[in-house]
């Protein structure tokens, strides 16, 4: 192993969610780009550093450690052959063109929760709303009946809590979902719908096909990839845009500018705003070799907010034109570039259109105070108590 | 050079025109479409970032 010149003369941490890490971030890499944290693990800042990370992924493997026996890795733990081999047997069904066959029942759902609520006068937007429909539009998404939905809903939690650092990576209630999903998957297999389950048992490329315990794997892994990132996401917007209420008030007069609001919370707070990486072997960055083995925080966070990319980088603006803010990184780069990313903007879409529907005068409460989700790389918005003139169930 | 891309593997990320806009732009699906496919000079550096950003390879920059 050759000698390592990282500078640990700056350590910034990665894995203790704050208000704000960008700054202390951007001070670190000023040092140096390539930053040491805790534990031997790094974070690699800046828009071309960051790039090619994900470009090399020979040399910045997803796969971060071996897979517990008995338990089948997907998508986004895979790698090489393997990796392409799944990504390209599911990533049809994720186009803009088959995402749009949800619209509808998304909009269902975005209804169906503000009715819980809206009689009230109060809510909280994370718990009632944010944090629920994501989950619930996955559950759509693979096929699972309406009737069967909160409880799905709770085995989704369950998995994501048990996903959490200094768990098991698998929770209790995980066989129940298991054997819920390869019920779903005979039933589908003997009278296939037009869900993604249906069509995934359908898709093949030539002679492969997904095995059951593949689809499983792959059924949980949309639940942890689909559901928080997107739920932290909503948050995130909403923070931005009611925290400074002539931005509510401008996107209420323009609804155009729902694309904006959904790309530049994207790029200035990313639900992920580092994604994990594993050196395969020692690499250079920057300059800096960073040692086989070594944990790297790519902070996706810190490249979409380089001086070099984007103007007045710190700050959240609602005129950048999404059509021209779609280069940041949070969405990844390359070959694992995150499959969801149209669903991701499908669920915000409607999200802000139910709201200024639904909830016109939507305003934060008093004691709302600012804290992100977490844990470790997931920022988002922890609670988020709101206030509006109740209205009728639709 | 020629700029084409295979439909059957594009899968609509829309990274090409994010990088390359003047080479790539979105049909009405959000699936690739090539506006220049003579790409030269400038507009064949374009071409190539916006191939490479490509999560599929779903675009190849070639001699015709």
């Amino acid at each position: 192993m050759s000698e390592s010149n990282i500078d640990t003369a700056q350590p910034f941490d990665p894995f203790t969610p704050v208000v704000d890490p960008y700054t202390p971030l951007k001070t670190a890499a000023l040092r140096c780009p390539v930053v040491a944290a805790q534990g031997g693990a790094v974070v690699v800042t800046g828009a071309a550093n960051v790039a090619a990370v994900f470009k090399d992924s020979a040399s910045f493997l997803n796969e971060l450690r071996p897979p517990q026996p008995g338990t089948q890795p997907s998508l986004v733990h895979l790698d090489g052959h393997e990796h392409t081999r799944m990504r390209k047997l599911v990533v049809r069904a994720f186009t803009p063109r088959a995402v749009k066959n949800v619209e509808d029942p998304t909009y269902a759902i975005g209804h169906e929760l503000v009715d819980r609520f809206i009689g009230r006068g109060s809510a909280d937007l994370c718990a009632e709303f944010a944090f629920l429909l994501p989950a619930m539009v996955i559950a759509e998404l693979v096929g699972i009946p309406e009737g069967d939905r909160s409880q799905f809903v709770k085995w989704a939690d369950d998995a994501i809590a048990a996903a959490a650092p200094n768990s098991s990576g698998y929770a209790e209630s995980d066989p129940e979902l298991r054997q819920y999903v390869l019920g779903i998957i005979d039933r589908r297999r003997l009278a296939p719908g037009d869900d993604l389950l249906s069509q995934l048992i359908q898709v093949h490329d030539g002679e492969d096909r997904l095995r059951s315990d593949e689809l499983v794997a792959l059924v949980r892994m949309l639940i942890l990839a689909g559901t928080d990132t997107t739920a932290n996401l909503i948050g995130s917007m909403l923070h931005y845009l009611l925290s400074d209420r002539s931005r509510w008030e401008r996107l209420r007069i323009d609804r155009a500018l729902i694309p904006n609001v959904i790309e530049e919370t994207l790029r200035c707070d990313p639900p992920l705003y580092w994604l994990p990486r594993m050196t395969a072997t020692d690499v250079e960055v920057a300059g800096v070799t960073i040692p086989a083995g070594t944990l790297v925080c790519n902070a996706v966070g810190h490249a979409n907010r380089d001086p070099e990319v984007v103007e007045r980088p710190d700050e959240w603006d609602i005129d950048r034109p999404a059509v021209r803010n779609r280069t940041h990184q949070t969405f990844g780069f390359g070959e694992h570039f995150c499959i969801g990313s149209s669903l991701a903007r499908l669920e915000a879409t409607v999200v802000l259109e139910v709201l200024l529907d639904r909830l016109p005068d939507v305003a934060l409460a008093d004691d709302y105070v600012y804290e992100p989700h977490g844990p470790l790389m997931m920022r988002g918005v922890k609670a988020m108590p709101i206030t509006f003139t109740p209205a009728a169930r639709r | 050079m020629r700029v084409v891309v295979d439909s059957n593997a594009c899968m609509g990320h829309g990274q090409c025109y994010a990088y390359a806009p003047r080479v790539y732009q979105p049909d009405d699906e959000g699936f690739c479409a090539v506006i220049e496919p003579d790409a030269e000079a400038d507009l064949l550096r374009q071409a190539i970032e916006g191939a490479e950003a490509c999560p599929e390879a779903a675009i190849t920059v070639e001699k015709p």
